[in-house]
């Protein structure tokens, strides 16, 4: 399915009593509604490459790793010659789960706990115990586990349910080569999730706003005070976007707001434990890729970066995972320090994902006022085309013009 | 610090390390007691005090430990600990919460000269938010290194492996 997300002939959003167009505010319903959310699982993500795994991650045969996928229990495993195969995670006698964990090896077969029934790295059926006693009536080919459509692009592994969709590399169009530049020569050096008290939407958009962080994360608002913030923010269309800005701002005010806040003066060194990459232009980037993946990497100095992906589980919660990678042959020290600090400021525990997390919670909190309060503003940046500030809201307008149109008349304007 | 974390996944630190002194023994499970206490009353600056001027500050999943080494965080030295002290009085925004740990299952062993000791202990974590009921937080292992210092004994380092893979949404408290 090829679906058109730059030119909405009827916005859905039009009638809306700030005043603006369409593509510049958000319909709260979007956050609550439940059967808004089952639309979304068939129309976005059943129908979306979804990102599961990176090869490295999958360095031997028969190693594998579980997933999900709009709903739907996905495997994906490491055969013969190497080659990848994604499968539903189900066996196709009674429905157990086949791969029983996050993470593991087949060595060469799985191998149902229930009743024995076997099937190979690919998904395919290959025996069943005490088989005579089905007759004739056991036709292997009817009990293969079904294939799900996947591909690898710069080691990543995809999967989309929908097998009419575009491809891989089509899908991610302008985002393409950003993702080359992050993971094509690096490998995954671990896993961690944790979840989400909110709506999906509400982690995603947040690598889209570049407006938050001043304020969200105080070391960010004295880091930037008196600092004219550079930066761009960029809809690379299909519902793709890029935030890409220089380190800039100074430790001198992050100190300070910890002497207010501990009653102990900070010591030389104190907020400027990370290095800086002065003026080097655009050096941090944040990608945000359709509909709910998004890309961190650093462009200079140290390098390396992280993805993250969130799953929903139900209309109010979701998943975060987020998974750290570093180049491969890196010396030793320097993976051992991306080891050691890389998560430092990011999940639920880090210094700047920990708040991230809080304005989700407290969004889905609010949005109990939806029946009074309905719609959110976001409409910074008024210049046209696809490029303003990095506080502007091209990227996550971006978004919603991709978003609306694969939701289609799931949407219903009132 | 046994810095090798597929040693200290195999569970080998407590079984290679010898008898301790019980005076030793004694002082450093106060400590950690100690620790536990200063952690619920938040406060921080106390805690932080029980460490070493070089002393450390770390956590990783279980999962991560038995994997690749993936810390979610390593402060190292007074500086890293005044970070996340000032973090917790007030840079983070998630608001704080009462805290209780219970710490139990407590080995303590000899270190490598008459004033350093280390121990592993297990530990389980309840958070209550505001309006909220008391929920279990985390549970997990606590892999500690002391040093005696001027008659005083202060954490040398502190390892906390988290055993869930799927961590709670607010983890900003100290574990």
């Amino acid at each position: 399915m090829d679906v058109e997300v730059t030119a909405l002939s009827n916005d859905v959003w039009a009638d809306n009593p700030l005043g603006l167009d369409g593509s510049r505010v958000i319909d709260r319903r979007i956050y609550v509604d439940p059967q808004i959310f089952a639309a979304e699982q068939e129309k976005i993500f059943a129908k979306t490459w979804q990102w599961v795994a990176h090869e490295s991650e999958l360095p031997a045969f028969g190693d594998y790793i579980t997933g999900t996928v709009a709903g739907r229990p996905i495997v994906v495993s490491r055969g013969d010659e190497g080659r990848i195969s994604a499968f539903l995670n189900t066996c196709t006698h009674r429905g157990a789960v086949l791969a029983p964990h996050q993470r593991g090896n087949s060595a060469g077969s799985f191998v149902c706990f229930y009743h024995g029934w076997c099937f190979d790295t690919e998904g395919k059926f290959t025996a069943a115990p005490l088989a005579s006693a089905y007759g004739e009536n056991l036709r292997k080919a009817c009990y293969d586990t079904p294939q799900v459509r996947h591909d690898v692009f710069a080691g990543n592994v995809f999967v989309c349910l929908d097998p009419d969709v575009q491809p891989l590399a089509e899908f991610l169009g302008a985002a393409g080569k950003h993702i080359e530049a992050y993971t094509g020569r690096h490998e995954a050096l671990g896993r961690v999730r944790w979840l989400l008290k909110g709506n999906w939407k509400l982690w995603h958009e947040n690598f889209r706003d570049n407006y938050h962080p001043m304020f969200t994360h105080r070391t960010i608002g004295a880091n930037y005070q008196g600092v004219k913030i550079q930066g761009a923010n960029i809809d690379l269309t299909g519902g793709h976007s890029l935030l890409a800005f220089p380190s800039q701002g100074n430790p001198e005010p992050i100190k300070s707001l910890m002497k207010t806040l501990t009653g102990i003066p900070a010591a030389e060194g104190v907020g400027n434990h990370r290095p800086r990459q002065g003026n080097l232009e655009y050096s941090h980037n944040i990608m945000a890729v359709f509909p709910n993946l998004d890309f961190q990497f650093q462009m200079s100095g140290a390098g390396g970066g992280y993805l993250q992906h969130v799953t929903p589980t139900s209309v109010d919660r979701a998943v975060v995972e987020l998974v750290v990678f570093g180049e491969v042959g890196e010396p030793p020290e320097a993976r051992q320090a991306r080891l050691d600090r890389f998560l430092d400021a990011q999940a639920s525990s880090g210094k700047i994902s920990g708040d991230d997390t809080e304005a989700a919670r407290r969004c889905a909190a609010g949005f109990g006022t939806v029946g009074e309060v309905r719609w959110s503003n976001m409409d910074r940046g008024q210049e046209p085309g696809l490029q303003g500030g990095k506080n502007d809201e091209y990227s996550l307008r971006g978004f919603y013009d991709a978003y609306k149109a694969y939701m289609g008349d799931s949407l219903v304007a009132e | 610090m046994p810095a090798n974390l597929a040693d200290i996944a195999a569970a080998k630190h407590a079984d290679a390390a010898s008898a301790v002194d019980v005076e030793i023994e004694r002082a450093v499970t106060a400590l950690i007691y100690k620790i536990a206490r200063l952690t619920d009353e938040r406060d921080y600056v106390a805690w932080m005090g029980l460490f070493t001027e070089d002393g450390e500050y770390s956590a990783v999943t279980h999962e991560n430990l038995v994997y690749k080494g993936l810390r979610l965080f390593r402060d190292v030295g007074r500086n890293a600990l005044y970070e996340r002290v000032a973090y917790l009085m007030g840079v983070w925004q998630v608001p704080r919460a009462k805290t209780l740990h219970l710490v139990s299952n407590v080995e303590v062993s000899a270190g490598e000269s008459a004033d350093s000791a280390q121990a592993v202990s297990n530990f389980i974590m309840t958070r209550t938010a505001d309006l909220e009921h008391s929920v279990l937080h985390a549970a997990g292992r606590y892999i500690d290194r002391f040093e005696r210092q001027g008659g005083a004994w202060r954490i040398r380092d502190r390892l906390v492996v988290v055993d869930s893979n799927m961590l709670p949404p607010e983890f900003t408290e100290l574990l």
